[in-house]
C-alpha cells in the first residue's frame, strides 16, 4: 500500500531544536513493514529513503509469543546508510482503549539499536499496540537512550503515539 | 483431532451409570477414569493451544482510509511537543499490500 501522513508542515522551535513531522508518502509491503518513504526538506527538495531488506516489524502470519530479529539500513538521499537491528516479542492480544474507540490489539514490544554517522548509539525501546481488525497502530509508546556522541542540540527521549479517530 | 479423541473418552461418565449396580470398585474405577479425563483434556487443551495459536494474517488496507493521529514528544531539555497528523492509504497493491 501506498500511505501518505499528512501534517500541518509548521514547524516548532523548542530551546533553538525544530520539530516538526513532515508530509511522507510511505510504501508499505505486504507484512506491514515500511519499504520506502519520501519527503519534502525544508529547502524545497524531495527527499528518498529506503528500507533494505525492509523496515521494521515482524513477518505475517502474527502469534502471540512469536519472537523476531531483524537487521535492516536505512538510507536516506546521499547520505551513508544506517545499520538497525531490531529484536521483538509479541507479548499479547489485549483490549486498548483510545480517544478513536475500544479495539483489540497485538501487543508488540520491541528494542531497536542504531548508530548514525555521527557516531551517536540511539537505542529505542518501543510498545505497539496494533489493531487486530485493521493491522494499523493504535498506540505506541517510545522511549529512546543515547550513547556515544551526544546530539548537540534537544532530542527527544520519548514519543508516545494514539489514534485519535478514522475517517 | 486429538481434542476430539479427549472429548469421547470422558464417555466413561455415562458407562458408570450403567455399570456400577452397588458395585463400590467399579465406581471409584469409573471415578478415577473420568478424573483422569478431565486432568488429562486441560493438559491436551493447553498444548492444543501451545501447538495451535491464533494466526493473525495481515489485513489488506482500505483505500482512502483515514486515521489521525496525535503524537506528544518530550525531549531531553523537558520540552512537550505535540503535533498531530493524518494518514490516508493512497493506494492498495494488486498483492492486497
Amino acid at each position: 500500500m501506498v500511505l501518505e501522513e499528512d501534517t500541518t508542515g509548521n514547524a516548532i522551535i523548542e530551546d533553538g531544536t525544530t520539530y516538526t513531522i513532515p508530509t511522507e508518502t510511505i510504501n508499505v509491503n505486504n507484512n506491514g513493514q515500511e519499504t520506502t518513504y519520501s519527503y519534502v526538506n525544508t529547502s524545497g527538495a524531495t527527499v528518498d529513503c529506503t528500507y533494505a531488506p525492509h523496515g521494521p516489524g515482524p513477518d505475517f502470519p502474527l502469534t502471540v509469543d512469536q519472537t523476531w530479529t531483524l537487521q535492516y539500513t536505512l538510507t536516506c538521499g546521499s547520505a551513508a546508510a544506517v545499520s538497525h537491528t531490531q529484536t521483538g516479542t509479541i507479548v499479547d492480544v489485549e483490549s486498548v482503549t483510545v480517544p478513536a474507540g475500544t479495539c483489540n490489539a497485538l501487543k508488540l514490544q520491541t528494542t531497536d539499536t542504531s548508530t548514525n554517522a555521527n557516531g551517536t548509539t540511539i537505542t529505542q525501546t518501543s510498545t505497539n499496540w496494533r489493531d487486530v481488525a485493521t493491522g494499523f497502530s493504535v498506540q505506541r509508546n517510545n522511549t529512546r537512550a543515547y550513547s556515544g556522541t551526544l546530539p548537540t542540540t534537544g532530542y527527544p527521549v520519548s514519543v508516545t503515539l494514539v489514534l485519535e479517530n478514522t475517517n | 483431532m486429538i481434542l476430539s479423541r479427549q472429548l469421547r473418552r470422558s464417555s466413561c461418565v455415562v458407562r458408570r451409570g450403567t455399570h456400577h449396580e452397588g458395585n463400590k470398585y467399579e465406581t471409584l474405577e469409573s471415578r478415577r477414569c473420568c478424573s483422569y479425563d478431565r486432568t488429562h483434556h486441560r493438559l491436551q487443551r493447553r498444548q492444543w493451544q501451545q501447538l495451535m495459536p491464533t494466526n493473525y494474517d495481515f489485513v489488506t488496507p482500505t483505500a482512502n482510509a483515514q486515521k489521525n493521529y496525535q503524537e506528544t514528544i518530550v525531549d531531553n531539555l523537558g520540552n512537550t511537543i505535540v503535533e498531530t497528523y493524518s494518514q490516508t492509504v493512497t493506494t492498495v497493491n494488486s498483492d492486497g499490500s
